[in-house]
């Protein structure tokens, strides 16, 4: 089941043949009636949890369940920023393990994601601002993250269209930026494809169009498989990396979790020849910037602000953002907004996310993304994969667990409290 | 240079004033044009094949469509220095002065080097780039820049936009897109009836499909409808509009390109950007063309046959004088018509029916040259189609026919309903055989969609839909034929060479999707994202379809269950700065200033930002660096004193007869135990435990108390406080109202404070008998009520005086008169941070949403016997673990250092290899009373640390300061001065 | 945009309005409740696909916080009172 190594010359070899004996990247197989275990999820971080499992825990009787098709969800609905530049030394730690699996991915999978290590730029707007940007680059540094300072000049030279505003032409003029070089951009299907791929090769059943619709419990409660619009599947371990749909997912085991669901946009331009090439974001106008391969211009800004399964765009974010993305960015006015998505975030009450068991035997549970997930879907599927195979965390998601907020023993980076939205 | 347009016909043309002809440049060649023409129009009347090359191979590309379809045709524009890229030359109207030039090629167009990358085609099909640039790893942000570069469309602009752009919002019954037959007969019938109308028309005329016929019946009929329209007041026609989103309860946006349609007016905007509310949503979008599948089908010359009798009847233009036509219904023969009319020399049509009927004997009879049962194989020519290559085919067999020379190949694959709108709308599609499309399912919650849109292309049926939708009747069942002897687009069988292309901006040809469905993506989506089907400008309109069909062909299923990709808005992209609008700088983010703040800036006062506030930083006559007037500032106050504007600072009256239990509810502390004009000072909880906000606050009256909060809390304390009200506590009777405007507000401060508070107020008694420390005393000034409060934030002697806010600019004046007789000087938010930081009152630097009231040494407030918001989370367990961050006090060894911004605290010596932060810095400042450094900090355990030293570390600017932990409170422990 | 209808202004635009989440958690009496029973209260939130019922201040208008109930896929709004009218 080994598939073939992909390289320039296996391109050349099977241009003489017109393409046609490429072998598939993925099968479709029909799910089996007993695995070791099942993963409820194909969007980055199942397939990622389904990879690790067979490659480092040696478990590959595994299935991972879609409802609908693999890399649909948030994977492929978001804006591809990778990044560990948290100041909470649990995220810190845990973003860093994560970005570092990052840079091998593309040669671990044999598939290339296109990881771009182009930088992460805040820019700072104002002295408070600068002081707390400054003081979470700091404790980056402290957690042995790279971070760099750039003045208002060399950001400049940087990043020439950017508008600094110190000509009074910004409401907020930009003081200075914060900067994590190796932090940068991915292709997302890519991720989901070279997980799946790479997953498939050692034997993982990955089955879309099967919707799982219950779980299965013994008399004492342990978890002994699912039942599936495709029939029931066994397997002594379950775990759920649903994203945006944790709560429907959890709430068939009684689950309840400290999650609201949100939509998160993101819009891109028509493309045009490559003009910045960093990964721009600024708080104190709420968005974020950067330029895909393709040369769009691709934009994020904040949450909706009310719980919603929506799943499409609406407006008064898309304006907020291209306001100020016009202030800041002054030539991209004459672009043309091109497409808006929107994508279904599952936001905890603390805005880090939940790694580990649940009050379920055998139940495991990864999920509370927030808008974060798509730069942690190999460490998180790394330290999902670990949890179950294991039974028990990994010291890096050890402190993400779900039970840590019947403790009120949050991780809550901006301080902001048990509000969803304000993370 | 002569200039000339060859294919532009003798006479006709509805768009355009013949009367004028005029000049723009297209790669700074010489064009003409009359008023009226698109770019793509004058374009193929000079004769230009080559417009554009496509996306990744960098093939060359003509004109390809009539409207926003048109997936080659895209140019950069601009006026001067000021250039727009990726411009539809199909919908783009030129004007005078007008410069054009292709993009995404290298020199030019019509010679691109990267042309050579069509040559290496067979090493990049679909998702090449997911395969390769693995090796070595770290090469690829190399290999990626040059990807880079080869990606992308025009070129970004540098400039920035001078184009003004507006919005408007408004309120409807009725919202038309589109005005063919069905959008008009819709808008009349409707207005007719009274209602309210916007009926936006994508194109300068309105008529739609009817503007690519020559037809008397049509025509009149179009004449008089347009007439009636223009008498009813309650129908806004907008033409040059477009209805480009569909969102939740009704709303609407529409872009309205302004300029194209009225010229350049001073004053008047380039774009507006519309958001409509209407009651009904009627969709006449019409149908859209679609492309044939042969080999090399994407040369210049290559072209909807549609789209080219719209280029004769709309603009004079004949895209070819020798055209091949192609299709597989009648239209083809009428299309031939209006070529023969127009003085073409048809060469062939190419009908793939064996029997396809009268129109074609008729035809035939004329003497032009029919093929039945024939198929146009492929393209030949590389900048400009010279030959049809036709075969024949049937069931039977196929054979190699013939090469026709031509000049253009017009295809006609049929039309399929503009699905766009009902799909953002969430209508639901079915799949039509007979039209070998899908089309939208009516429904019942405020949209339909009618004539073309429906799948009803037939014109008196448009009209019978347009007069029923308009009346909100409900419409008959559509007129779709599901027998089906016309094979669809896609089902043409490969028999010469060359790429069948099915997206063209894209490159993705039919091998492509094949190739993905081969390789197991065989989601409609993961075709979709791995060949780039349907990612471009023009959002796979025409490809969209027939990507489907291939790809339920590869993978053995039927097209009805592969499923349609999502359609996103905008339906066309639209200009950024149309969607922003005039809502930068100021105008999306206000700056609100106190009543003294002219008389600040008259001062001399360098502002900061506290939000959308701006207060005075500090004052330059003190200082020529925010440092040094700080320093002053802060002495001067504790050596006489000093007064500063304190008006942003959050203010809430609270009364009814509830109030003191409800303040007893919001504070740790109690309030209700306050008397008649005595202060507390107050903490708020978040109801997870951890500190929200703290203030002072008065009892004012029997049943009122004045609250007072932190600039930055404002707003959120006093939706915090309605929610405690009106959510958890509704049987509570309090009023709450915030009265943060209603006030002027200005802190005395300094051992002086009180013979200033007597000058300015000389009938006042100002002893410490009537106006102790948390007392406070109503008053008058300038016939005005005026509030005195004695508090201190400083440390010293304090006042806080409040007036009407009118008044407050003429107490500013009078208090800087009054304390400069006394030696005593304004200051600003710099020097009260650093009073404030010498007495260890936090802020929310230090109550950061994280700490406790015993975190900051607060816990004394807590009065854990009564129940407010946040007391029973105190209780958890987890507030009693151990390595809670704890503010302390920090005296830096260096007593001049600065402390490093963002400082970080460690407790070894920073030379040492990285090493975890125990705390970090929270505020800092240099004390001129002890005339040293200091900080407030968290710190893990940090109570238990006083007297140890520590390191303040910021490692990206590489600076670290040495430290003594100390006790938060730097001066005055025992609270002497401010009770003076 | 969400358009709100605000039993007291009339329907208003989404953007006058602050969103207050789950409407259903109701505060426990604190001295009568578990750890686990607060810490349900502050953390736990309904999160339906389908009907809400959701709390919203017009804070741009009248101040009333509101219980409407939403249809967190369609948006479809269905009741509409004040809070305050709802719980006493």
């Amino acid at each position: 089941m080994v598939n073939e190594r992909y390289s320039f010359l296996a391109l050349a070899k099977h241009a003489l043949t017109g393409h046609k004996n490429w072998q598939p990247a993925i099968r479709h197989p029909e799910p089996k009636d007993k695995y070791d275990v099942i993963v409820v999820g194909g969007g980055g971080h199942g397939l990622a949890t389904a990879y690790y499992l067979a490659k480092l825990h040696g478990i590959n009787k595994v299935a991972l369940l879609e409802r609908g098709w693999i890399g649909g969800g948030n994977t492929g609905r978001n804006t591809t920023i990778v990044r560990s530049n948290y100041l909470l030394e649990e995220n810190a730690n845990f973003y860093e393990h994560s970005l570092k699996l990052w840079e091998g991915l593309s040669s671990d999978l044999n598939f290339n994601v296109m990881f771009s290590q182009r930088s992460v730029i805040n820019t700072c707007h104002t002295p408070a601002e600068l002081e707390s940007t400054m003081r979470r680059y700091n404790a980056m540094r402290l957690n042995g993250i790279d971070a760099e300072f750039l003045t208002a000049d060399e950001l400049k030279r940087r990043v020439p269209s950017i508008n600094l505003g110190q000509d009074g032409s910004l409401r907020w003029p930009i003081l200075a930026a914060l900067s994590q070089p190796r932090g940068g951009v991915a292709r997302h299907d890519a991720v989901a494809w070279g997980f799946a791929r790479g997953a498939d090769a050692l034997g993982v059943d990955i089955i879309q169009n099967c919707e799982v619709t219950g779980f299965k419990r013994a008399v004492d409660g342990r978890i002994t498989g699912v039942e599936t619009n495709r029939g029931p599947i066994s397997a002594s371990k379950v775990g759920v990396a649903v994203a945006g749909h944790s709560g429907q997912v959890m709430a068939m085991a009684d689950v309840r979790l400290p999650i609201e669901s949100h939509l998160l946009q993101a819009f891109v331009s028509e493309p045009v020849k490559p003009f910045l090439d960093v990964v721009v974001s600024t708080g104190a106008l709420h968005f974020y910037i950067s330029q895909t391969d393709k040369g769009e211009v691709l934009l994020g800004g904040g949450l909706d602000g009310y719980n919603s399964y929506g799943q499409r765009g609406t407006i008064p974010n898309i304006q907020e953002v291209t306001s100020a993305a016009t202030e800041m960015f002054p030539n991209i006015s004459r672009l043309k907004w091109m497409r808006q998505w929107a994508g279904v975030m599952d936001m905890t009450m603390d805005g880090s996310p939940i790694i580990g068991k649940t009050p379920v035997p055998g139940l495991f549970f990864d999920g509370g993304w927030c808008y974060g997930g798509f730069k942690a879907i190999p460490g998180s599927g790394w330290c999902f994969a670990h949890t179950i195979a294991t039974g028990e965390p990994h010291s890096l998601n050890a402190s993400f667990t779900l039970e840590r907020f019947g403790r009120s023993a949050v991780i809550d980076e901006k301080g902001a409290g048990p509000f969803p939205k304000a993370h | 240079m002569k200039v000339s347009q060859p294919n532009r016909t003798s006479k006709g043309g509805r768009l355009i004033d013949r009367g004028k002809t005029c000049e723009f440049q297209f790669d700074k060649r010489t064009i003409l044009f009359h008023p009226g023409d698109s770019i793509a129009s004058a374009l193929l009347a000079s004769g230009r094949p080559i417009i554009g090359r496509s996306f990744k191979l960098h093939r060359p590309r003509g004109v390809y469509a009539l409207g926003t379809d048109e997936p080659n045709a895209l140019v950069t524009t601009g006026f001067g220095p000021s250039l727009t890229p990726n411009q539809r030359a199909t919908v783009t109207l030129v004007e005078e002065g007008m410069s054009v030039s292709g993009q995404n090629a290298w020199p030019n167009v019509q010679n691109d080097l990267f042309g050579l990358l069509d040559r290496a085609r067979s090493l990049l099909p679909a998702g090449f780039y997911y395969k390769t640039f693995m090796w070595p790893p770290s090469q690829w942000l190399r290999y990626e820049g040059q990807i880079r570069k080869m990606a992308g469309l025009g070129p970004p602009p540098v400039e920035a936009d001078s184009a003004r752009y507006a919005h408007r919002n408004v309120h409807t019954d009725v919202l038309i897109a589109g005005a063919g037959p069905a959008g008009l007969s819709a808008a009349l019938a409707a207005g007719e009836a009274g209602q309210d109308v916007i009926l936006a028309s994508c194109s300068q005329a309105l008529g739609g499909g009817l503007l690519n016929h020559q037809n008397a019946v049509t025509d009149k009929w179009l004449a008089e409808i347009t007439k009636k329209l223009e008498a009813l007041p309650n129908v806004q026609i907008m033409k040059m509009t477009t209805v480009v989103g569909v969102y939740e309860h009704n709303l609407f946006t529409l872009s309205e390109r302004v300029a194209m349609r009225d010229g350049r007016i001073e004053g008047q905007p380039e774009e507006r950007f519309w958001q409509v509310r209407s009651g009904r949503f009627i969709i006449a979008a019409g149908g859209i063309e679609r492309p044939l599948l042969f080999g090399d089908n994407d040369r210049p010359g290559v072209m909807l046959a549609g789209a080219a009798s719209g280029y004769i009847w709309r603009y004079g233009v004949m895209v070819g004088k020798s055209p091949v036509i192609t299709g597989a219904d009648d239209r083809i023969y009428a299309i031939a018509r209006d070529f023969l009319d127009a003085g073409a020399n048809v060469r062939a049509v190419v009908d793939l029916r064996e029997e396809p009927g009268a129109m074609a004997d008729l035809l035939a009879a004329e003497g032009v040259r029919v093929e039945r049962g024939a198929i146009v194989a492929r393209a030949h020519g590389r900048r400009r189609v010279n030959a049809a290559e036709v075969w024949r085919y049937s069931k039977s067999g196929a054979n190699k026919l013939e090469l026709i020379s031509t000049d253009a190949i017009l295809t006609s694959g049929g039309y399929g309903p503009a699905l766009q709108l009902h799909a953002q709308a969430r209508g639901k599609l079915n799949w039509n055989a007979g039209l070998n499309a899908f089309v939208p399912v009516d429904n019942s919650d405020g949209h339909i969609s009618i004539g073309g849109a429906r799948g009803s292309f037939d014109f008196d049926t448009a009209i019978s839909e347009g007069l029923s939708a308009g009346r909100n009747e409900i419409l008959p069942a559509p007129v779709l034929s599901d027998a089906t002897n016309v094979p669809a687009p896609w089902d043409l069988p490969k028999l010469s060479k060359g790429t069948r292309f099915v997206d063209f901006q894209n490159d993705v040809a039919d091998k492509d999707i094949e190739l993905a469905a081969r390789e197991g993506y065989r989601s409609i989506e993961h075709v979709k994202r791995y060949t780039t089907l349907g990612m471009g400008t023009d959002q796979g309109r025409a490809a969209g379809p027939i990507g489907l069909a291939l790809l339920a062909a590869a993978t053995g299923q039927e097209i009805a269950d592969t499923g349609v990709t999502t359609f996103r808005p905008p339906t066309t992209p639209v200009t950024f700065g149309a969607v922003a609008g005039a809502t930068m700088g100021e105008v999306g983010h206000a700056i609100r200033r106190t009543a003294a703040d002219k008389f600040h800036e008259a001062q001399g006062a360098s502002f900061i930002d506290a939000g959308l506030w701006r207060r005075p930083r500090f004052y330059k006559a003190n200082g020529a660096t925010v440092g040094e007037a700080y320093r002053t500032e802060a002495a001067s106050v504790r050596e006489s004193g000093g007064i500063i504007d304190v008006s942003t600072l959050g203010k809430i009256d609270v009364q009814g007869p509830d109030a003191g239990i409800f303040l007893d509810k919001l504070y740790t502390n109690r309030m209700s135990s306050l008397r008649l004009g005595r202060g507390r000072y107050g903490l708020m909880l978040r109801e997870d435990g951890r500190i929200f906000d703290d203030g002072v606050v008065f009892r004012i009256g029997e049943n009122r108390f004045h609250l007072s909060c932190t600039t930055g809390g404002a707003s959120a304390v006093f939706q915090h406080i309605e929610h405690a009200l009106q959510v958890l506590w509704p049987g509570l009777e309090v009023y709450v109202t915030p009265v943060t405007e209603e006030w002027f507000a200005v802190a005395v401060s300094g051992p002086l404070a009180r013979d200033l508070l007597a000058n300015l107020l000389p009938d006042l008694d100002v002893t410490n008998a009537t106006l102790p420390l948390m007392g406070m005393v109503e008053t008058t000034l300038f016939n005005r009520r005026l509030r005195v409060m004695r508090i201190s934030y400083s440390g010293e002697l304090s006042y806080e005086i409040n007036i009407s806010a009118d008044w407050g600019a003429a107490l500013w004046q009078r208090l800087c008169e009054l304390s400069s007789k006394l030696g005593m000087i304004t200051y600003g938010t710099e020097a009260m941070g650093a009073l404030r930081i010498e007495k260890g009152h936090i802020t929310h630097a230090e109550a950061d949403g994280r700490t406790i009231p015993d975190d900051v040494g607060l816990g004394g407030l807590v009065d854990k016997k009564k129940d407010a918001i946040g007391i029973r989370s105190l209780s958890l367990p987890f507030f009693s673990e151990a390595g809670r961050k704890q503010l302390v006090g920090l005296v830096v060894g260096d007593q001049k250092a600065s402390v490093p911004i963002g400082g970080q605290i460690i407790a070894k010596d920073a030379g040492s290899a990285s090493q975890p932060s125990i705390g970090h810095v929270t505020s800092w400042a240099y004390s001129s009373e002890l005339e040293r450094t200091i900080a407030l900090a968290l710190i893990k355990n940090g109570h238990s640390m006083v007297g140890e030293k520590v390191f303040i570390v910021s490692p990206v600017m590489e600076e670290s300061v040495e430290a003594k932990v100390v006790d938060p409170v730097f001066i005055d422990k025992e609270g002497t001065r401010i009770r003076a | 945009m969400l358009l709100i209808p605000c039993p007291h202004c009339g329907p208003r635009p989404e953007t006058e309005f602050v969103y207050g989440g789950d409407a259903r958690v109701k505060r426990p009496d604190p001295s009568n409740s578990s750890d686990e029973q607060w810490a349900a209260y502050i953390y736990e939130r309904e999160n339906p696909k389908g009907q809400h019922q959701e709390l919203w201040l017009h804070s741009a208008g009248c101040h009333l916080w509101l219980i409407i109930e939403r249809d967190t896929v369609t948006h479809a709004i269905g009741s509409v009172r004040a809070a305050r009218e709802d719980q006493q």
